[in-house]
C-alpha cells in the first residue's frame, strides 16, 4: 500500500538534535499519490443483525423467547457460560459439558434435543466443538450449539435449554439477511478526561426507519457497565430529525479511568408487519489518562534557513501532569481534495522524556519534502510510557 | 544536511551485508489466544510442526518460535517478542529476518515496525527485518473482537461478571473501534498514515469452510454470521480488515484457525519463497 522512497529511507533513520529540546528526531515523507486520511474523530459505525440475551438457569433450565421478523435465516447460537456455579455443578462436569435445546417455530416445527437435522432440513442444528473462544477471551463452556432455521415464520421462537453443568447461557441469535440494521458508533474516539461523550445509533428497515426503543450501557476497562441510558430520536439530542431512525445522547460527567470503553446497545421494535425484533450492537471509545495536553495556541509554526538547510520550524507546549515518555507527531499535507483526504507531503515524530511542568517541543521539516503548494499540520502528543493521546492541533502554515 | 545525508547512506550501505552473504532467519510471531502461549511448547503447538517445517525449507534456517502472553495489549506482546529476537538474532548471528505473523501478531509487529523508538530493542531488530509475512492481520480490527465484547460478563450484574468473564487485553485491542483509533495515532502502514518502514505482506483468508463436516468450521461459521462479518472473511479476521495495512499479497481458502498450520492450504510453501 505503501512505497518507500530513498529519500524517506534516509530520513527516518536520521536522528538529530533539534535545537530547543533533546529526544529523539524521526523525518520521512509520503510517496507521491499517498494521501493523508481525513480525521475520524468518532469509532467506526457497526452494524448489527444480531440480539444477544444471557438467561439465567434454574435448575440446570431455561426457556428463552426469540423474535423474528421472518426475513431472512435465523441463527441461533448458544453458548453455556463459563465455570458452573459451585452449587450447580453435576458430579465432575465441567461447564456445558451437557447442553440439550429444543427449539419450536411460530407454525409449530420443532427440533428436538434428540433430532439434528440434515441439509436439506428447514430447521437443522450443529455441534460446534470450537469456534476460537480462548482466542476472544471467553470463558464459554466446553460444548455450544448453532441452530439454524430456513425461511423463519414471524414471531417469537421458543428456544428451551438444559445445561445441568452450567449456570447461565448466553443466547446470540442473527437474522442473517434481515433489512432491519441496528449501526452503533460514538465519539469522540479519543475521550479526554472531562470531555463529554456523546452515543449514535440509526434503526433501519431497508434504508427507512423503524419504530423502536434504543438504550445503551457503558463499561470501562476492567469495571462493570454502568446504568442504562436512552437514547433519543426526537431531533433534540443530535440526532438529526426527529422520528429519521437516527438516535443520540450525549453524556457529560463521565468518571472514568484511563482505557478502552465498550458500549452496548440494545434495540427493540416492530417491522412494519407488527413483527417484533431486537437488535444488540456495539460500539467504544478510548478514555484518555489525561497525563498531558498541548497547551491551547501553542502550536506554531515559522520557516527558518535558506536553500538546502531551509526547514519549517513547528514549536509546541505540553503541559505535563505525568512525566515519561512522549512522542510529538507531526503530519504535513497539502491542500483537501473533494474526498477531504489531502495529499501527503511528509512525516516527523519526536520521542522525549518529558517532565511534569510544561515543555516546549521542537521539530523541524526539510522544505524540500515540502514542495511549494499549502502545508497542513496536524500536530499530536502521543504517550509511550503509558500509550494515550495526550492533544492534538492542526495548524494551516503560511507561505 | 544534503552532504551528511549521503554520507549516511554510504556509510549504511557498506555496513549491510550483500544478500549473498547475509544469513537469514525466520521468526514466527502468534496471534490472540491464552495466557498460556507464554510457553514454547504451546506456542510450537500453535503453528505446527509442519507449518515450521515448510516455512524453514526443512529447517534449513534458523528460526524461532515467538511465544508471549496471548492476553496482552499490543505493546505488551512486542516486549516479549523483542526480548526473544533480540537473543535470538545476536546467538545466531542473524542478520536477515523474515518474520511470520498470525492474526494478532501482524498487529504485535506493526507496533514494532512502527513505533522504534518505544523500545531501544526495536531499533536493532527493525535494521535487520526484511519482509513482515501477516497471515490473517486484524489491521482494522474485527467484528468477532466486537461480539466477544458483547458476549462478555461486563454488562451481567454481580457473580455472573466472573461466572461469564471479561474479554481480555488483546481482545480490547482488535475491536474495530481500537484498532481504528491506534491507526489513526500509532499504527502506520495503513490507508492515509505514513508508510510501514518495512515490507509487510498481507495474506487474507476468505474460506470457512475446510472440512465441511468439521466442529471447528461450523463453530468459525457461526462467529462470522452472529458477528456480522462484512464481505468475505475467514470466520475470525474480515478480508477487508487484513488487507487494511501493506501490501496484499494473496487471498487463502484456509479459514483463520487453519491458515495458520500448513494442513489445508499449504501457506509455508509460499512463506518460503519470500526469502
Amino acid at each position: 500500500m505503501k512505497t518507500r522512497t530513498f529519500i524517506s529511507t534516509l530520513l527516518a533513520t536520521l536522528v538529530a538534535a533539534a535545537p530547543l529540546a533533546g529526544g529523539e528526531v524521526a523525518v520521512g515523507r509520503f510517496a507521491p499519490g499517498e494521501t493523508v486520511a481525513p480525521f475520524a474523530a468518532a469509532s467506526p459505525e457497526a452494524d448489527s443483525r444480531t440480539f444477544v440475551k444471557t438467561a439465567l438457569l434454574d435448575g440446570g433450565r431455561a426457556v428463552v423467547d426469540l423474535p423474528a421478523t421472518g426475513t431472512g435465516t435465523l441463527l441461533v447460537w448458544v453458548l453455556p457460560a463459563g465455570e458452573p456455579d459451585a452449587a450447580l455443578r453435576a458430579g465432575d462436569g465441567a461447564a456445558g459439558r451437557e447442553l440439550e435445546t429444543r427449539l419450536t417455530t411460530p407454525a409449530g416445527r420443532v427440533l428436538g434435543p434428540d433430532a439434528d437435522g440434515g441439509r436439506a432440513d428447514a430447521v437443522r442444528r450443529f455441534r460446534i466443538e470450537e469456534f476460537g473462544a480462548e482466542e476472544l477471551g471467553l470463558a464459554v463452556g466446553a460444548r455450544q450449539e448453532a441452530l439454524r432455521v430456513l425461511a423463519p415464520e414471524p414471531g417469537l421462537h421458543r428456544l428451551e435449554l438444559s445445561a445441568p453443568g452450567a449456570a447461565a447461557v448466553t443466547v446470540a441469535v442473527a437474522e442473517l439477511d434481515s433489512p432491519i440494521v441496528l449501526t452503533t458508533w460514538a465519539a469522540p474516539l479519543s475521550r479526554q478526561p472531562g470531555e463529554p461523550v456523546t452515543l449514535y445509533a440509526r434503526l433501519l428497515d431497508g434504508g427507512n426507519p423503524v419504530s423502536g426503543v434504543i438504550s445503551a450501557r457503558i463499561a470501562p476497562q476492567g469495571g462493570p457497565a454502568g446504568e442504562v441510558v436512552t437514547l433519543f430520536d426526537d431531533g433534540l439530542h443530535g440526532d438529526g430529525e426527529a422520528g429519521d431512525g437516527h438516535f443520540a445522547v450525549t453524556l457529560e460527567g463521565l468518571d472514568l479511568p484511563a482505557g478502552p470503553v465498550e458500549i452496548r446497545v440494545e434495540a427493540e421494535g416492530r417491522d412494519g408487519h407488527g413483527s417484533a425484533f431486537a437488535r444488540t450492537g456495539a460500539a467504544g471509545f478510548v478514555s484518555e489518562r489525561g497525563s498531558a495536553r498541548l497547551l491551547p495556541g501553542s502550536v506554531r509554526s515559522e520557516w527558518l534557513g535558506e536553500g538546502d538547510l531551509r526547514v519549517l520550524r513547528v514549536t509546541a507546549t505540553a503541559a505535563v501532569r505525568e512525566g515519561g515518555d512522549f512522542r510529538l507527531d507531526v503530519l504535513a499535507a497539502g491542500a483537501p481534495l473533494a474526498d477531504g483526504s489531502r495529499p501527503g507531503l511528509a512525516w516527523a515524530e519526536r520521542t522525549g522524556d518529558l517532565r511534569a511542568g510544561h515543555e516546549e517541543l521542537v521539530v523541524d521539516l526539510p522544505a524540500a519534502l515540502l514542495g511549494d503548494g499549502p502545508v497542513s499540520l496536524d500536530v499530536r502528543l502521543l504517550g509511550l510510557s503509558r500509550p494515550g493521546v495526550a492533544g492534538r492541533a492542526t495548524l494551516d502554515v503560511a507561505r | 544536511m544534503r552532504t551528511s545525508v549521503l554520507g549516511l547512506a554510504l556509510a549504511a550501505l557498506l555496513l549491510v551485508p550483500s544478500p549473498a552473504l547475509a544469513k537469514k532467519g525466520v521468526v514466527f510471531v502468534h496471534g490472540k489466544g491464552g495466557s498460556d502461549l507464554a510457553n514454547q511448547s504451546v506456542a510450537n503447538a500453535y503453528w505446527g510442526s509442519d507449518m515450521i517445517r515448510a516455512t524453514t525449507k526443512g529447517y534449513a534456517v534458523p528460526y524461532l518460535v515467538c511465544h508471549y502472553d496471548g492476553t496482552q495489549y499490543m505493546w505488551v506482546a512486542a516486549g516479549q517478542v523483542a526480548g526473544q529476537i533480540t537473543t535470538w538474532m545476536n546467538a545466531n548471528a542473524v542478520d536477515e529476518i523474515q518474520v511470520v505473523t498470525h492474526s494478532f501478531g501482524g498487529v504485535v509487529l506493526r507496533w514494532i515496525l512502527s513505533n522504534p523508538t518505544y523500545d531501544s530493542r526495536y531499533p536493532a531488530i527493525l535494521s535487520r527485518i526484511q519482509r513482515v509475512n501477516a497471515l490473517a492481520p486484524p489491521n482494522r480490527g474485527s467484528e468477532a473482537a466486537n461480539l466477544a465484547g458483547t458476549l462478555s460478563g461486563s454488562w451481567l450484574t454481580g457473580w455472573l461478571v466472573s461466572l461469564v468473564g471479561q474479554n481480555n487485553d488483546s481482545t480490547k485491542n482488535c475491536t474495530t473501534t481500537s484498532m481504528a483509533y491506534y491507526n489513526q495515532y500509532y499504527l502506520k502502514g495503513s490507508a492515509g498514515r505514513p508508510a510501514l518502514p518495512k515490507p509487510y505482506y498481507n495474506v487474507a483468508g476468505t474460506g470457512l469452510w475446510n472440512d465441511f463436516a468439521h466442529g471447528e468450521d461450523y463453530g468459525l461459521a457461526t462467529l462470522s454470521g452472529v458477528a456480522g462479518m462484512p464481505g468475505e472473511d475467514d470466520g475470525m479476521v474480515s478480508q477487508y480488515s487484513a488487507q487494511g495495512a501493506g501490501t496484499n499479497w494473496f487471498l487463502t481458502l484456509a479459514n483463520h484457525h487453519h491458515n495458520r498450520r500448513n494442513d489445508y492450504r499449504k501457506l509455508g510453501t509460499s512463506l518460503a519463497g519470500t526469502y
